[in-house]
């Protein structure tokens, strides 16, 4: 029974948890619930953010306030064309020791922090942007053969912006795929503005408070992989991933007509991790279809390449992942 | 083991028999679905079957036909198992407690947050009954199935069988053996009222094998090998072979020998043994009566016999042998119609089945009669079939409307015939000229042949012979 108890308090806690990140931040951030949502589970499940939307919708707000309630060191990276990878990563710098001597001492870049903003990501070179690679997968930075560990919790939340392409450089696939979760930041409703106009045209300014710490994010992390998965569910998320290839079991017309190239088991661990975050924030002990399927989207809609039909016929990722989840059935 | 597990291990098994029986019990009204409307489908067919085989061993013998594979085909495995718990999910809304519980009851421990998935669960479904909550629901196989039988059930009643060959309702054999009592029957009052002894024991044999059939006792193949056998036997014991009888009268006829026949026994109670006409010197009154009877007049002046001197001893004998004679064509000309009957029934009978067993007997007749012919060195003669030059006569084909019949020529002497015409001639002149019937026969002629069945090869003789009568008669005009 004390099992039980303790099973419920964690769910308890980390529903909490939750709960007390979307009160705070909606002190600062108007609406994108579910993008508050989304980027938590990100957050407990151990991954990475790209956030895809138009300028002025908030999202450098959003990731701000993120890492302002968290307790956690936060920085801030505005990705430029003359973005070096030392600009991000640190570089030996040359100093005296105390002795008086001449050494290279490591001088840490902005990537050593608990929450990154990489902002308009999409702006710096391709060699630049892959100065984040290691980091985002193995969380660990090498710089003149020495290899530095980050710290953790480490989340990377990147921004691009869709529409303005002219001097932008796309993300090579082997970064977005390392990606969590794409989300894509909505306009806000009539309500939403009204609000937002309130909260930012007048004298009243929001003040956050911390409500979780590193060493909170890093128990609910556990938690989140102690939720059980029956193997049915865990099934059904296999059969969904296979279903964006080409030549998997069970495709669906609309794949077989317009991906080029299905999602990585990357997109399948998303998927599951972020199933269990969800079934745990809901208070509930084991994962359900639905909550691998309010995930579809975040997780793979990334991570699959439409050919150039898809682009002529104007096909996104997003319809072809709604046809995979009406096809798919949960049980064979 | 705790409570939560115990209870949900049993609800689990119980909504798995519940479903599993459910299931069983809907694949067994698919293929009783199927059953019957295979057995409907086949019901035209049964005509052809034998008499055991009846209307109702279909859909049994489907059903067990069809069964295993469908049982095989859809196996209660895992994944029917899953079906059964995500149905129950998704009833209770247990967001797939069930599922997740089921599994974890299937591994020896649970650890701490699947612990809690059983306590779930076991609390949601402490008080299902499974069969409450998913009542048996009926596929259209099932609501099909009762009208379906109904109409199975009212074609089997109605005797629903069409003969598939010529259309009739019924079995095929009863009709043939039906046909073939009435045949029998006829027969018989014939035989018996002519005295035709060889007739009417192969009348009585049909009637005998008639009735087997209509009985049941014997297939169709059995019937059309019994008929085929009787046929052969007709070829054994016709009484008088064709051109043995001692009868020379032009008249040959059925009719003709039958009032022969009538002649006969007219003048044979006059004649009998203690009767005054059976005396030496026939009486003037029987010598009348003879002059009044043509056939036999003529037959005794064939006879070279004298009518005046003739004496009663000698016309009895002479009357016995004609009878005789008369009783024994009449004999054989009727098992020629009885073979005739015989070939018509079995090429009736399944076509192909009938005519083969027919061919059948007739190929063991011509084996032993070209090995007893060829020993007589005539086994080279030309006739109707080796070795048998005149000494069976050629039945004629079966004429059938609107087709081509064919008719093989034998070679030898034909056969004569000829019709007697009673009553005078009108001694005048024809009323209808010469020309005008020279006319008619080449306008005949003419149609015929514009004809496909007159050969390409012959029309022109044949034209030219139709030419050549007006020539003739014009010439002997002249």
């Amino acid at each position: 029974m004390e099992v039980l108890t303790e099973v419920r308090e964690r769910m308890a806690r980390a529903g909490h948890a939750f709960e007390e990140v979307k009160t705070e931040i909606s002190r600062a951030v108007v609406g994108h619930e579910e993008l508050i949502e989304q980027l938590f589970i990100a957050l407990v499940c151990g991954g990475h953010c790209l956030l895809e939307g138009v300028p002025g919708l908030g999202k450098t707000l959003i990731v701000r306030s993120l890492g302002e309630i968290l307790n956690l060191t936060f920085s801030r990276i505005q990705f430029t064309p003359d973005l070096m990878p030392a600009d991000i990563t640190g570089t030996n710098v040359l100093t005296d020791d105390p002795s008086g001597r001449k050494i290279f001492e490591f001088q840490q870049g902005p990537v050593f922090a608990h929450i990154v903003l990489a902002d308009e990501i999409n702006r710096a070179t391709p060699k630049t942007q892959s100065a984040l690679l290691e980091a985002m997968q193995e969380q660990s930075v090498t710089v003149g053969g020495k290899a530095h560990r980050l710290e953790s919790p480490f989340m990377v939340l990147a921004t691009q912006n869709p529409i303005e392409m002219e001097g932008t450089y796309p993300l090579p696939e082997a970064q977005i795929d390392r990606f969590f979760f794409k989300l894509l930041v909505q306009y806000p409703s009539k309500e939403e503005l009204g609000r937002i106009a309130d909260l930012t045209t007048t004298s009243a300014s929001a003040s956050l408070r911390t409500v979780l710490d590193a060493d909170d994010v890093l128990t609910i992390r556990e938690w989140v992989r102690e939720v059980p998965i029956a193997d049915a569910v865990k099934d059904y998320a296999v059969r969904l991933v296979l279903a964006t290839h080409t030549a998997g079991d069970g495709s669906v017309p609309l794949t077989q007509k317009f991906i080029l190239y299905g999602s990585s088991p990357r997109g399948l661990q998303s998927l599951i991790l972020a199933a269990k975050a969800r079934s745990l924030l809901s208070a509930r002990p084991n994962v359900s279809f639905e909550d691998i399927r309010s995930v579809v989207l975040p997780g793979l809609g990334h991570r699959i390449i439409l050919n150039l039909e898809a682009d002529a016929e104007g096909i996104s990722p997003e319809k072809v992942l709604a046809e995979v989840l009406e096809r798919v059935p949960e049980v064979l | 083991m705790s409570d939560e597990r115990l209870i949900l291990q049993e609800r689990f098994s119980e909504l798995l028999r519940w479903e599993r029986l459910k299931r069983r019990e809907g694949i067994m009204v698919t293929v009783l679905f199927y059953s019957l409307l295979l057995s409907v489908s086949v019901l035209p067919a049964n005509a052809l079957l034998a008499p055991w085989a009846g209307a109702f061993y279909f859909p049994p013998l489907f059903f067990l036909i069809l069964a295993p594979g469908f049982f095989l085909r859809r196996p209660w495995g895992r994944r029917e198992s899953l079906r059964a718990l995500f149905l129950l999910d998704k009833t209770l809304r247990l967001e797939e407690r069930a599922i997740t519980a089921w599994e974890i009851l299937g591994c020896k421990e649970a650890k701490g947050a699947e612990q809690l998935v059983i306590q779930e669960a076991g609390e949601r479904l402490r008080g299902i009954d499974p069969r409450a909550l998913f009542k048996r629901e009926y596929s259209w196989h099932a609501i099909l199935t009762p009208p379906l039988f109904l109409v199975w059930l009212l074609l089997v009643w109605l005797d629903m069988g069409v003969h598939l060959e010529k259309g009739v309702p019924g079995s095929q054999s009863i009709s043939v053996a039906q046909r073939l009592k009435e045949f029998s029957r006829d027969l018989q009052e014939r035989a018996k009222s002519q005295g035709l002894n060889e007739s009417l024991k192969i009348a009585h044999a049909l009637e005998e094998l008639a009735e087997q059939n209509l009985k049941g006792e014997g297939s169709e193949k059995k019937l059309s090998g019994e008929l085929a056998g009787i046929f052969n036997r007709i070829e054994d014991t016709a009484p008088v072979k064709e051109g043995e009888s001692e009868l020379t009268l032009p008249s040959t006829t059925r009719e003709g020998l039958v009032d022969f026949k009538v002649e006969l026994e007219t003048l044979k109670p006059a004649l009998l043994p203690g009767s005054a006409g059976a005396e030496n010197k026939l009486e003037p009154e029987i010598r009348r009566r003879l002059a009044t009877l043509p056939r036999l007049k003529e037959e005794i002046e064939r006879s070279r016999l004298s009518i005046e001197k003739l004496e009663g001893k000698e016309l009895h004998g002479l009357l016995e042998r004609l009878e005789q004679g008369v009783i024994a064509e009449l004999d054989r000309r009727t098992l020629l119609e009885i073979k005739e009957f015989l070939a018509l029934l079995l090429e009736g009978i399944g076509g192909k089945e009938g005519r083969e067993a027919l061919q059948a007997q007739l190929q063991a007749e011509q084996g032993w009669l070209s090995e007893t012919e060829k020993a007589k060195g005539k086994g080279s003669l030309p006739g109707d079939r080796p070795g048998t030059k005149g000494e069976f006569s050629q039945t004629p084909p079966p004429f059938k409307a609107g087709a081509a019949t064919q008719l093989k020529g034998l070679l030898g002497e034909g056969k004569g015939s000829s019709l007697t015409w009673r009553g005078e001639a009108q001694g005048r002149e024809s009323q209808i000229s010469q020309e005008e019937i020279l006319a008619s026969y080449r306008r005949q002629a003419e149609e015929d042949l514009a004809s496909e069945r007159i050969p390409e090869g012959l029309k022109e003789t044949i034209k030219r012979y139709f030419l050549s009568l007006g020539l003739t008669e014009s010439k002997r005009g002249e």
